[in-house]
Formats: C-alpha cells, sequence, structure tokens
C-alpha cells in the first residue's frame, strides 16, 4: 500500500475494485464498511461478482472478469471528458499525460460498457464523478487487479486513475493492494525474488553484485542472471533443464495454476526437498521433509501490507524435533561449506538492516514500542506512512498509455461459462493452516462452485447440487451453490479445497512482465452429473 | 413506523411476521436485528397472529379509578377471553394497555384504532356487536364522547385563550382558520427579525408545559447557529397517564399548531419541522395532515411560504406505544427509526438532536401558545399566571368529579378552586382522600395541600410536580397501595431498559408492590421500596427513572398506615385483590 | 487542541476539549469503574457506575461527560460508593451470576466490582427472568444471556467495529434481552464469528467455543504475535495454558487491527499445536516416507544439492521461498540460494 491502514478514517470515497475485502481482508473490509455506512463516505465497488461491499456501494459495475483495464479507462475517460481531472497534480508531478490522453479517447462509456458486459453505460460516469468529486479519494485493489495475464498493466491503470486525480502522496489517498499473505510483503521485501536482492535491488546490475558479494562475504561469483519464476520453474521442470527444487512452506501442487501440470513437473524432478509444518500435497512427491516450526512458535519479523514491520513473539514451546527455517537453512549452508554463523532471528535481521536501505532505522528494540513502517533509512526516521509525499520515487509519476487486452482464455460453445477462482472468509490459501484449525473446517468444509440462477436454470442445476465443472485443462466434482452473487455467465470457485482441487481448472498463462497467472478468468464447462 | 402499521393492518391479523419484517429490513438495507429491535420497543406491535380487531383496555390511573376491571370482567363474559387471549374466530384479542389520553372519560379501550370512552359493560356489548361487519383500517373511528370539543369543561370562568378558537373553527377547513385571524402571527413574524422573535418569547416568560417548565426562549436561544439545517419537532407524544390536552388541541385547532411551529422555525432558522405524535392519536394524526395538506395548497408551508423567503414544511411521526418517547430525546431516537431510548445529555438536542443537528422540542401547549403571545405581545400574555410562571395552564381533570375535562385557567390554580369550582365537586356521598398532580410522574396531594397554588415551581417545594396539568381525584374509596401499584407496574411497562438502574429498578418497585398488594410483604418493604427508588433518582438516565420516588414518598406520607396494615396476610382489601386477579391474569408485566 | 485545567480527587489535571472525564482520568491512571463504556465504541452511558461528583453537587457519568475548565471531579466519596453498590446488587439481581460455572471467572469485570465494593449474594426476594442460553449453535460463539448486564457492548461491537449488525436488544425495560438477526440462534444468523463482541463482552454472557485447551484465567499466559494469514498482519495476544496449549487468541489494539480480529485471526491457531503436525525430519526411501535424524536428513540434502550443482549447474536447482515465513527466513533462502547454490531461482507465491 502507498498509505496506511490507519487513514482509511481519512477517506472521502474509496473505489474497490478487484478485492473482495470483507472476506479476503476482513479487518479492513470492516473499516471501509464502517467509513461507508457510519460516516456516509462514498464506494464505488467494481468486481464481478455481487461481494458484501456491493450492498454498501454508491455505484457498483458487476463487470465481467477480465475486464478491469477497460473500465478503468473509461472511469479515467469520463474524468478527463468532464475535466474533472486534478490538472495542477497532474502538470507539476506527472509525465506521459499526452500519450494517456489519446489512448482513453475511445474508452467511452458505451464503448466500456460493451466490453464489461454492463448494461447501464451511464453508470461509470456516476461513479467516475463521484470518485473525481470526493478528496481524497483511496483506491483498493487485491488479486482481481493482478491476476491476469494484464496484472501489471491493471496495476498501472489504477495508478493512471489516482495520479489524474492527484490522490497519490497525499494523506487518505493511494493505490492500495491489499496483500494476501502474512509476509509477502516482506518476503519480496529480502529479495525472495527471482530478478531483485533485498530492497528490489536488480540482480543484473553488476554493482550490486559487487555490493552483495562485499556484503556476504562470499568467494562465489554472484549470478547476473535473473532467475526462474515459480511457473518458469515448473515448465523447466517439465523441460528438464530444473532437476532440484526446494520448497520452504509453500504448496505448489495446491497453490498454482493448472494443477496436473504442476504434478507433472513434481514427478519429473530429480530431487525435492520440502520444508513445512504439515505433509502437505506437495510435500508427498518431496524426497526429503524438513519439520519446521508454525509461526507461534518463531521469532522474527514480518511486514505487513501497509509496510509496516512487526515483530512475532514465541508463544507456545515448537512441536516435536522441528526446528526454526532459519536454523535448517544455516546448518545446510554450513555442510555445504559456507561457514554462517546465526544465533537468532535478530542476528539475522542485523544483517538484513546492512544490505536493505528500507530497513536500516528498524531495530528490534524500536520495534518493541514503535511502529514503524518502510522506508526507514536510520534510527533517527520514524518511518513512513504513505509513500510518494513530495514526489514520486521515480521523480515524476509516470502515467502509461495502456490498452485493454482481453483473457487468454475466452469462452466458446464448448467451455460457455467464464470461471474465476479465490478465497473465501473461513478459509485460507491452500487450507495447510486453515483446513487444520478445527473450528474453521468445521464451519465450511467442503467446496462449492457459485452460479447466477441463469446457468442454473440453463442446466437444470439446484442449489446444492453435485456438478462437473471441466476446462481444457481438467475437471472436478463439486457442489453448486445458486445465487446472484457471480454476474450470469460467470461461476466462482475457491482454491483452498484439495478435494475438488479449483487449480486443477485454472489456466497458467503468465503476464509477461511479472509472471503471474491468470486465476481470475477461464473457460469452463458446469455440468449436471446425473446419479 | 408507518410502514410497519399499515403492514400491520394489511395482515388481518394485528401482526408483523418475521418474512414480512425481513423484507422490510432487505428492502431498507439495514441489518435484521435493528427491525428486531425496533419492533421489539414498541409495544403497539406483535409478531405473533392477534386477531382481527385488538381491544386494548386502558389500565392507567384515571381508567383504573373508574373502573377498568369491571371492563376486563365485561369482555371477558361477553367473548370469553382474558388479557392476552383472542377469541377463537379471529375476531377479538385482548389487551391491557397504558393511557389513551381520553381520560375524562375514562374508562376506556381502543379497538385497532378507534377510541371509545364512557365504558359500561353494557355499552361494550353493544360496541363489540358494531365490530362484527367491520373492516379493520387505519381510519380512526371513535366514539363521539371522545371527541376534543366535548372534553372541554363548558364552564364561564375560565381565562379561554388556547380554547378560544376550540369548537369555533372548522379543524378541517383551513379558511375557517384564517377567517379567526389565522396566521396573522405568522405574516407578522416574518416581517420581524427571528432574534426579537426570540426575545418576544422570552419576555413573556413562557415555559414548556410538557413538564419540565424549561423557559421556551431560552431554549430557542440555545439552537445551534450556523449554515445547517435546523428541525423544529413538535413533541406530541403525550403518554403522562391523565393527560389529554395536546389531543384536543390537535384534533380542534391543528392549525394553530402548524402555525406556532413555523414561528419557532423561523426565529431559529429551521426549515423543516416535524410533529412526533402518538400512534394512539389517530384523529390527531388525520387532522394534522389535512391542516399540513391545506396550508401547502395556500402556500402557508412550503417553499418561500407566504412570499417570504422563508421556506417551511411540516412532517407528521407517528410513535408506536412508547411512554419513554415523551423524553424529547427518545423522541429523536424514535423520529429517527431507532429503539426509543434517551440520550445521555450533553449534547443536548439544540447543539446535536434529529440526525445530529441541531433542533429544538417543544410540547403542543408550547407552541401553540407562541401565535398569540406574537399577536398579542409579552405583556399581555404575562398579564395572568404567577410572576415565574405566566400566562395559562390547561389542566386535565379526572377521576372522582361530577364534571371532568379539561379547563384553562391562569397558572396557579389551587387543588380547591379546581375541584369545587371546575369538577364541581365529588360525587354525592364521596370523600376527598387525595388527588394524585402531574400523572405517574407527578405526586401525591393530600387535604393539607388544597390551597397549594399549581403552578411549576410551587408544588416542587413540596415535592410534587405540576408536570402536564393532571389532576385526578381520587376518594376515600381508593386503595393508596392498589393505586401505588398502578404507578409502578406503568413504570415497569415503560422503563426502556437501557439504563440499570430504571430497568431493575422500576421490575423491583413493581415486585415489592405487588408483595403489599398481595399482602405478603413485610414492613421492611417499605424502606427497600424507598431506598431503590433513591437510587434510581440518584442514577438513572432520564427522567423516567427519576420519577418513581416522588409518587412513593408522597403516598407514604399520606397514607404508611394502610402500607403496614397491607403487611398483614389476613387484611382485607377487595380492590387489591381485583387489581391482582384481572391485570395479572395472562402472564403479563 | 485546546488544553483545559481540571481537578481530579484534589489533583490538578489537564486534558483536552472534547475529552471526557473517563478519559483524562483514565490517562492519569485514576481508575474510575465502569462497566457500558469501553474505549472501541461510542459511548453509552448506561450502566451508571461511573458516576462522580462534579463540582460537590451534581452527580454526573465520567463516561460521557465532557471535562470543562475549572471542573472538580471527585470519583468515589460514601454517596456515589453506595450508589455503586446498589446498581451492582441490581446487576446480580437481574441475572444469574455464579462464578464457578463461568468461563470467564477472574477475567469478569462485574466481578472485579463486585469484589470491590463487596457485594453480597442476593437476597433472594427478585426473581431473576430466565433469557437465552445458547451454547451449541454456533461454532464459535457461546451465549448465555443469564450473565448478561444489557451493557450494550456487543451490540456496539458488532455494530460499529465489525459492521455486520448481528446483535441488537429488542423488548423494552425489564424484558429487554439481545436478539441476533430477527430472533435467530446465533448458529443461524448472519454471524462471521469474528468475536469482537466475546472479546468487548465485560461478562461471561458471550464466550468462544473450546479452540483447543482451557484455564483458569490466572493461569493464562499471554504473548503477542502477529496472524499468520492474510497481509493486513493484524497483532494477536494468543494465551496458553499451564500445559503450555493453546487457548484464546484476542485483538491487540496496538495492532494495525486496533484490536480487531476476524474468523481465521480469532480461531484459526490451533493447527500449531495439531497432532498432524511434522515433527521429525523424513527422508523416503523406495517410495515411502521414513523419519530420519537431522543429521542423515542435512547430510542427504547437501549432498544431493552438491552433486546437482556440479552436474547441472546452479541454475538447476530452484527454491520456493514463502510468504508465511519471517523476513529473516526469507532472507536467508535467497541468500542460500545466491551465495550457497550460486542462481537467482527463487520465487514465492507473491503472486498465488
Amino acid at each position: 500500500m502507498t498509505n496506511s491502514i490507519r487513514e482509511i478514517p481519512l477517506s472521502e470515497a474509496f473505489l474497490v475494485i478487484g478485492s473482495n475485502t470483507t472476506e479476503n481482508h476482513p479487518v479492513i473490509g470492516s473499516m471501509i464498511k464502517r467509513e461507508v455506512i457510519r460516516n456516509k463516505k462514498k464506494l464505488v465497488v467494481v468486481d464481478p461478482r455481487r461481494i458484501e461491499l456491493a450492498k454498501y456501494a454508491d455505484v457498483f459495475l458487476q463487470i465481467k472478469p477480465g475486464t478491469n483495464i477497460a473500465i478503468l479507462n473509461g472511469l479515467a475517460h469520463v474524468i478527463l471528458k468532464e475535466k474533472l481531472y486534478n490538472a495542477e497534480y497532474v502538470s507539476g508531478r506527472c509525465e506521459g499525460f499526452e500519450e494517456l490522453k489519446k489512448t482513453l479517447e475511445k474508452y467511452t462509456p458505451e464503448h466500456v460498457a460493451a466490453i464489461c458486459g454492463l448494461d447501464d453505460p451511464s453508470l461509470i460516469a456516476k461513479a467516475a464523478r463521484i470518485l473525481a468529486e470526493a478528496k481524497p479519494m483511496a483506491l483498493y485493489y487485491c488479486m482481481g487487479i493482478t491476476q491476469f495475464k494484464s496484472g501489471v498493466n491493471g496495476v498501472k491503470c489504477c495508478a493512471n486513475l489516482q495520479m489524474l486525480l492527484g490522490n497519490i502522496g497525499i494523506a487518505g489517498g493511494g493505490v492500495n493492494p491489499l496483500r494476501g499473505q502474512s509476509n509477502v510483503q516482506g518476503a519480496c521485501d529480502m529479495g525472495a525474488l527471482n530478478a531483485v536482492y533485498p530492497a528490489y535491488q536488480p540482480v543484473a546490475s553488476e554493482d550490486n553484485k559487487a555490493k552483495f558479494r562485499e556484503a556476504w562475504k562470499t568467494a562465489l561469483d554472484l549470478s547476473v542472471k535473473p532467475g526462474l519464476t515459480i511457473v518458469e520453474a515448473l515448465n523447466g521442470a517439465i523441460a528438464g533443464d530444473v532437476k532440484a527444487l526446494y520448497v520452504l512452506g509453500e504448496n505448489p501442487v495446491m497453490s498454482d495454476p493448472n494443477q496436473h501440470h504442476v504434478i507433472e513437473a513434481m514427478e519429473k524432478l530429480d530431487f525435492v526437498v520440502v520444508q513445512d509444518i504439515m505433509m502437505t500435497e506437495t510435500a508427498q512427491y518431496a524426497d526429503v521433509v524438513f519439520p519446521g516450526y508454525a509461526f507461534l512458535e518463531k521469532e522474527g519479523t514480518v511486514s505487513n501490507t501497509e509496510r509496516r514491520v512487526q515483530l512475532m513473539h514465541r508463544v507456545v514451546e515448537p512441536a516435536g524435533d522441528s526446528r526454526e527455517d532459519w536454523l535448517i537453512l544455516t546448518q545446510l549452508a554450513n555442510r555445504m561449506g559456507v561457514p554462517w554463523e546465526y544465533g537468532s532471528a535478530r542476528e539475522i535481521f542485523d544483517e538484513i538492516r546492512k544490505v536493505t536501505p528500507s530497513y536500516a532505522g528498524i531495530t528490534y528494540e524500536r520495534l518493541e514500542k514503535e511502529l514503524i513502517q518502510w522506508p526507514c533509512p536510520n534510527e533517527g526516521h520514524p518511518g513512513t506512512q504513505y509513500l510518494h509525499r513530495e514526489k514520486f520515487s521515480r521523480g515524476l509519476g509516470l502515467m502509461s498509455a495502456i490498452e485493454y487486452t482481453p483473457p487468454a482464455e475466452d469462452v466458446d460453445p464448448e467451455y460457455p461459462v467464464i470461471l474465476t477462482t479465490g478465497r473465501i472468509l473461513e478459509h485460507f490459501h491452500t487450507g495447510t493452516m486453515s483446513r487444520n484449525s478445527r473450528i474453521l473446517e468445521k464451519t465450511v468444509n467442503e467446496n462449492f462452485v457459485e452460479i447466477n440462477p441463469n446457468e442454473a436454470s440453463n442446466y437444470n442445476i439446484k442449489d446444492g447440487e453435485l456438478v462437473s465443472v471441466s476446462t481444457r485443462r481438467g475437471s472436478i466434482r463439486i457442489k453448486a451453490r445458486v445465487t446472484d452473487r457471480p454476474k450470469p455467465n460467470v461461476a466462482f470457485i475457491p482454491f483452498h479445497f484439495a478435494e475438488a482441487a479449483a487449480n486443477k481448472l485454472t489456466i497458467d498463462a503468465l503476464d509477461p512482465t511479472c509472471k503471474i497467472p491468470e486465476y481470475k478468468v477461464c473457460a469452463c464447462k458446469i455440468e449436471k452429473i446425473n446419479m | 413506523m408507518l410502514i410497519l402499521r399499515d403492514l400491520e393492518v394489511q395482515s388481518g391479523k394485528n401482526m408483523l411476521d418475521i418474512q414480512t419484517l425481513r423484507g422490510v429490513a432487505e428492502e431498507m438495507n439495514i441489518p435484521e436485528s435493528d427491525v428486531a429491535g425496533f419492533v421489539g420497543f414498541y409495544t403497539m406491535f406483535n409478531t405473533k397472529p392477534r386477531a382481527k380487531f385488538l381491544i386494548r383496555v386502558c389500565k392507567s390511573g384515571p381508567c383504573h379509578v373508574m373502573g377498568s376491571t369491571t371492563i376486563f370482567d365485561a369482555i371477558q363474559k361477553h367473548l370469553g377471553i382474558g388479557i392476552g387471549e383472542g377469541t377463537k374466530d379471529g375476531m377479538f384479542f385482548l389487551e391491557k394497555c397504558e393511557c389513551l389520553g381520553v381520560c375524562s372519560v375514562a374508562p376506556a379501550m381502543m379497538i385497532n384504532y378507534d377510541i371509545h370512552g364512557n365504558l359500561t359493560p353494557k355499552r361494550i356489548v353493544s360496541i363489540l356487536n358494531s365490530y362484527k361487519k367491520k373492516k379493520p383500517s387505519l381510519m380512526e373511528d371513535c366514539g363521539k364522547e371522545v371527541e376534543g370539543k366535548t372534553c372541554v369543561i363548558n364552564e364561564p370562568r375560565q381565562t379561554k385563550r388556547l380554547l378560544e378558537n376550540i369548537g369555533v373553527v372548522d379543524p378541517l377547513r383551513i379558511d375557517s382558520y384564517i377567517g379567526k385571524g389565522g396566521y396573522e402571527s405568522l405574516k407578522k413574524s416574518l416581517a420581524m427579525d427571528p432574534s426579537k422573535i426570540i426575545d418576544t418569547v422570552k419576555d413573556s416568560g413562557l415555559r414548556g408545559r410538557g413538564g419540565a417548565g424549561f423557559p421556551a426562549g431560552m431554549k430557542w436561544s440555545f439552537v445551534g447557529k450556523g449554515p445547517v439545517q435546523k428541525y423544529v419537532i413538535c413533541n406530541a407524544d403525550e403518554g403522562e397517564p391523565g393527560t389529554f390536552k395536546d389531543r384536543i388541541l390537535m384534533e380542534e385547532n391543528p392549525h394553530l399548531l402548524i402555525e406556532g411551529m413555523a414561528i419557532c422555525g423561523f426565529a431559529i432558522d429551521a426549515s423543516l419541522g416535524y410533529i412526533y405524535v402518538r400512534g394512539e392519536y389517530r384523529r390527531s394524526i388525520e387532522r394534522l395532515q389535512v391542516a399540513i395538506d391545506q396550508a401547502r395548497k395556500k402556500g402557508i408551508l412550503g417553499k418561500n411560504i407566504l412570499g417570504s423567503k422563508f421556506s417551511f414544511d411540516v412532517i407528521i411521526k407517528e410513535g408506536g406505544g412508547a411512554y419513554v418517547c415523551g423524553e424529547e430525546t427518545s423522541l429523536i431516537n424514535s423520529m429517527e427509526g431507532k429503539r426509543g431510548y434517551p440520550r445521555f445529555k450533553p449534547p443536548f438536542p439544540g447543539g446535536a438532536g434529529f440526525n445530529n443537528l441541531p433542533s429544538n422540542v417543544n410540547n403542543v401547549e408550547t407552541l401553540m401558545s407562541v401565535p398569540l403571545i406574537i399577536e398579542k405581545g409579552a405583556g399581555w400574555y404575562k398579564s395572568v399566571g404567577q410572576p415565574n410562571c405566566s400566562g395559562t395552564k390547561l389542566y386535565c381533570l379526572s377521576g372522582k368529579l361530577n364534571r371532568t375535562g379539561m379547563v384553562e385557567l391562569p397558572m396557579g390554580a389551587t387543588l380547591k378552586e379546581i375541584i369545587n369550582v371546575y369538577g364541581k365537586g365529588l360525587p354525592k356521598g364521596r370523600k376527598f382522600k387525595f388527588a394524585q398532580v402531574g400523572g405517574s410522574a407527578g405526586g401525591i396531594l393530600g387535604k393539607d395541600l388544597m390551597d397549594l397554588p399549581l403552578d411549576i415551581d410551587q408544588p416542587m417545594k413540596q415535592g410534587v410536580t405540576l408536570g402536564s396539568g393532571v389532576v385526578l381525584v381520587c376518594d376515600e374509596g381508593t386503595c393508596s397501595v392498589d393505586f401505588l401499584l398502578q404507578i409502578l407496574s406503568f413504570f415497569e411497562h415503560e422503563s426502556c431498559g437501557q439504563c440499570v438502574p430504571c430497568r431493575v429498578g422500576t421490575a423491583h418497585l413493581h415486585h415489592l408492590a405487588r408483595k403489599f398488594a398481595s399482602r405478603t410483604a413485610v414492613p421492611g418493604d417499605i424502606d427497600l421500596m424507598v431506598e431503590k427508588a433513591t437510587v434510581m433518582k440518584k442514577a438513572s438516565l432520564c427522567a423516567l427513572g427519576q420519577s418513581p420516588i416522588m409518587p412513593i414518598t408522597t403516598m407514604l406520607k399520606y397514607f404508611r398506615k394502610e402500607f403496614l396494615q397491607h403487611c398483614d396476610p389476613k387484611h382485607k382489601c377487595p380492590q387489591c385483590d381485583r387489581s391482582l386477579s384481572r391485570y395479572y391474569a395472562g402472564g403479563g408485566h | 487542541m485546546e488544553s483545559i485545567q481540571l481537578t481530579i480527587n484534589g489533583k490538578q489535571l489537564a486534558g483536552h476539549r472534547g475529552q471526557t472525564i473517563l478519559e483524562v482520568a483514565g490517562e492519569n491512571n485514576i481508575d474510575i469503574p465502569h462497566l457500558c463504556y469501553h474505549p472501541r465504541i461510542s459511548k453509552t452511558g448506561a450502566c451508571r457506575i461511573c458516576l462522580v461528583r462534579v463540582n460537590g453537587t451534581m452527580l454526573k457519568t465520567a463516561c460521557t461527560e465532557p471535562v470543562i475548565a475549572d471542573m472538580d471531579v471527585v470519583t468515589e466519596d460514601a454517596e456515589i460508593s453506595q450508589i455503586r453498590t446498589g446498581l451492582l446488587e441490581m446487576l446480580l439481581s437481574e441475572g444469574c451470576h455464579n462464578c464457578l460455572y463461568c468461563e470467564w471467572n477472574g477475567e469478569c469485570e462485574l466481578q472485579r466490582l463486585c469484589q470491590k465494593y463487596d457485594v453480597q449474594e442476593p437476597s433472594g426476594v427478585f426473581k431473576n427472568r430466565e433469557r437465552t442460553v445458547d451454547t451449541e449453535s454456533s461454532n464459535g460463539l457461546r451465549r448465555n444471556e443469564n450473565r448478561c448486564i444489557l451493557c450494550g457492548r456487543c451490540v456496539k461491537a458488532c455494530g460499529e467495529i465489525q459492521m455486520q449488525g448481528v446483535w441488537n436488544f429488542t423488548g423494552r425495560g425489564s424484558s429487554t434481552t439481545l436478539t441476533s438477526d430477527m430472533f435467530a440462534k446465533l448458529g443461524d444468523s448472519s454471524c462471521v464469528m469474528c468475536g469482537t463482541c466475546v472479546q468487548l463482552c465485560p461478562t461471561g454472557a458471550l464466550s468462544f467455543q473450546t479452540v483447543l485447551g482451557r484455564g483458569q484465567a490466572w493461569d493464562l499466559k499471554k504473548e503477542t504475535s502477529v496472524c499468520i494469514y492474510c497481509g493486513v498482519g493484524c497483532q494477536i495476544d494468543f494465551y496458553t495454558n499451564k500445559e503450555g496449549q493453546l487457548v484464546k487468541a484476542i485483538g491487540n489494539e496496538n495492532g494495525p487491527n486496533e484490536g480487531h480480529l476476524c474468523v481465521k485471526g480469532r480461531f484459526g491457531f490451533d493447527f500449531v499445536q495439531s497432532d498432524k503436525r511434522l515433527t521429525k525430519p523424513l527422508i523416503k526411501k523406495n517410495g515411502k516416507f521414513e523419519e530420519a535424524s537431522w543429521d542423515e536428513a542435512l547430510d542427504l540434502v547437501s549432498s544431493k544439492l552438491t552433486e546437482i550443482k556440479s552436474k547441472s549447474g546452479p541454475d538447476s536447482i530452484m527454491a520456493f521461498s514463502s510468504a508465511k515465513c519471517t523476513n529473516e527466513e526469507n532472507y536467508l533462502m535467497q541468500k542460500f540460494m545466491r551465495a550457497v547454490i550460486g542462481t537467482n531461482n527463487v520465487d514465492h507465491c507473491a503472486r498465488l
């Protein structure tokens, strides 16, 4: 997030797009609801499903999955046409405006409504006016923007809109991606990415290489060649280029698109190590399994969606003979001839501070009593509540002219329904944790596919009936939930349930820049199962 | 409230079923629990089926004194149903209720929304029979005896100011009102400086007639300033048992109220007025609505009224059967569609009232006095009454008198004068025992206080209060224990339940009173009662919980002996016996 | 903000405009007993326990009364104590409070005040009204309204924090009760089991279903950590019993969550002590996992990785790091791949 959770009360309006906030980030969802219901703030919701927030929205745009760019361009089109944008901000703080303007010309409400499957184009103009008039307006998005092969472009369109309105670099505004995992922000910050060192320092840079060789005092020649991403690595395994895989606390067999393909890769690998707390679906394919600590057994830091670094304390004694994840890695490194000497998470953090400029000012002592959000360059620095305060990190804010592109897989007579996937309130990701939590599992213990009454009557399906959902990649049996939440011709399946795994169905088409898979849209067919 | 009332009438069973209410919640996009909370608060609604016609028999003070237990007997005999029961054919369902505001013709009952007074066992049979062919409707069809003007005592010695035009103007014709000089004060006001109007009202010494007696002009001057929406709210939730003055005023001269509200609106810069009328007063609601519609047509309400720059309109809100909504902040919560819980103060409504915006709440009688003050001046207004309580007061006479009804007298009339001159004394052979002044929240006056001027300040010094102007006279046949039981059961029934001392305290007091009535009390229960009421007085959030101490201590002042007698299981008290067997039969409170 | 000087119990203190007596007292460690007040919800002013004396005469509820200049506040005197005792007696007689059977024993705010004011067991003159007991319909929450003091914190917790509006009062006066949705059982209601109402409940009227262990309040140990689920990073106080079992999770008000949690943060922690946890390194032999010692497992992995690296090059090895692991662990994983293996083949599920 460019901004902070505690700024939610400062926002006069919210645009929530591609985020089922009340189920996936419930605490933030409640905070937004509170502003809208109690304090009469404005809310525009854009989503293919009639999510809970839609109930409180001033305008709800129920778009076809995969048409975010069109709708965002449509909103920007109206804002430009009606001169509702912040001209001073755009000319003083941004670049690329003229080109953007040219691109936006054709995104009239009528054109956009046709792409997005909206009946009433005037709603687009209405939403644009609401968003432009309320200042500051905060944009919240989640995987409903990013999990497309045009995911990066979707994010850029969000930024375009907020730059046009002058909502970046002010309290209560911002472009606010809601991170879906407790430390996905931190894992990125720490350089657990194929192309960057900690603090997003590119591996391809010789300077960075020299810097890290020095810092790490390594004899090894650090590689300047960016590595593989998850889906690329799995493809590499099938191709025979990747021989060994070390999985730390992940469950790609469940979480990655096109499960069939993932399993094929796992089986092809020469050597697989899995370090986890449970015997996950992925661990079944391992040659060696290391038992790691669970979160309540650990000490260390995590960084949340608003870049706030927080301390975790040990709450319970570790299970059996399991070991801390950092200790396992240290011991492995030692065996491979590298003399790491870490005695605690704190010692590792002290090293992180030295090579991660945005974390340089953060210490465990400070975290015990202070709220610190990176960037925090030195110990006297209070941290950063919101980014791009007076100028953008890169200088001028870059507006990008982006054209709408359709998703990889369109519906056709054989696979006539759009399938989209996501999470539900009671469960999380691949279920390793939530499905092993008694109360959560008792509350929701089986998967379902949400279908619109329209499809239900087309295929003669009753609520609660078992159906088969198939795509070009696979097929699952699953209970139907007939509800007007999804738009007609759209079906939704959560991906937490191994017994009816949504990712048997999803497509592994990737965004060309960031390689994110297109979980949010593929073509499927729904069939009644005749018992 | 109106939507729910419509739905209830439509049900044909006087009920709001859960499915219907869920629909209401969804339609309004509010939590179901809000609707459940709302419906559960207002006693006029019920989620269980009742019958086509719902009979509510009043058991509050005046009706009780005038024999409401015999009415329950008569109904039981005729229809075979007790409280909380319905006839097998689904025609009638019997409930007890608190004051219906027709106390001069007690005992009284309400069938759906039609009020009938002067009930006798014989009359009841004919009234009930007349319903067999009727269709339920929201339109009232009250008996003639409850007609407003017939409830005014015809006695020339009164000082008729508010009553001057009662029975003279036709409440359903605006021209009739205008013909009598109506809306001239409003015209005059619109040409005045708003601050001058407030000064005039201040100067007149007009004090609130709802019971608290706060200076009206002062209240107006406390309303928040600045460019925000402000409201004039008329408190027409007349619920104090024994009070029926506002009903008569609204039924007989609704335009005077509209005029008073418009003047107030102009003075405090409020463009919107609300009249919160208790749900039982269908006739008042209907006549006010006619008056509002006519005034709108004439350009007296609406945009730029009477050609001025000032815009003003009036909207009616209805109550749902909750005495506590007469408390101004409860009333505001009720207007907002919430449970009628009083709010803590500050903030006062003048700063943050309806919708959290500046609001001025005044009683009907208070607002209706305003056009007269503007027309004739503060000096004229002050020319009668007491030095600190100027003007006239409407007194509501009920109970054991030869003549009951409403009179208008200069502030400070004595009990002696009221009883002897206007009430024409007690019926032959009856002897005065005590009078209840101020209603349930008021006190008991014995013979020693016959000469006490009944204004706002002087009764306070004797531990009683004038309140809304109730004078309920009881003869020696009235049992003080039985009478106090009615009062304390009323408080438990009407407590909103929000604050601890009142919610629990009213239940405890009622329980203790029942112990006396059933002769199972011990002498120490007298002190326990006073002790509980004292905590309530000191700690309660609003006036309701602070009130029971007054009837208890004033009653004990005169009749402690009777309470001690009631501690003896062998003591005979047919009155208490009747109350216990009739009112508590169907469970109830 | 405008500073206001006032006196509380003879001490000269400073507050600012808009603060209440209770807030200023709290900032200065002066304890004013209260039950319906809670800093996370709007003011109610209904329990009346916090009545204090202002300027020597008036009794005002400290939770609602704004401070004004030169105000002189006394928080306890004979009359105030008497009123508080009277109110507590009323509350006790209104419900059915038996601490022996109550899961909130030792943490109950009503219990604490009754002890403070030496309130005795009710005489039995006044009967309590039976109210709803529903300890089963909801998977997460238990309701025993006989322990309820109708303070309204749950109503506001749900209506102002979670914004679900499940709870409200219905009925009136002494017949007032709680309702979830429209007279529905809690388990059938729209409750999303965030547990905020339980967290704010001053008595044992609302409590949690047992997640894993139980324990008496005074035996529980508390430690703060960060929720493992989504990226909001809610701070949670986890409680463990004498046996070291996890008992409950309470939202920490210093976190970004300001004390709030969702159903996962509230109830989704027992997997940590699940018997499905891996407790020993495993090595697959002939298609079957066998338990191994750490040395054996670590040696095997290091030799295999070294072998593959020398045979197929460092880029033939890939690591998936974890968004569930700490910064320190992620840092070490990428360092391991880059500085020990010699490849940039490291990624995690940021995109999933």
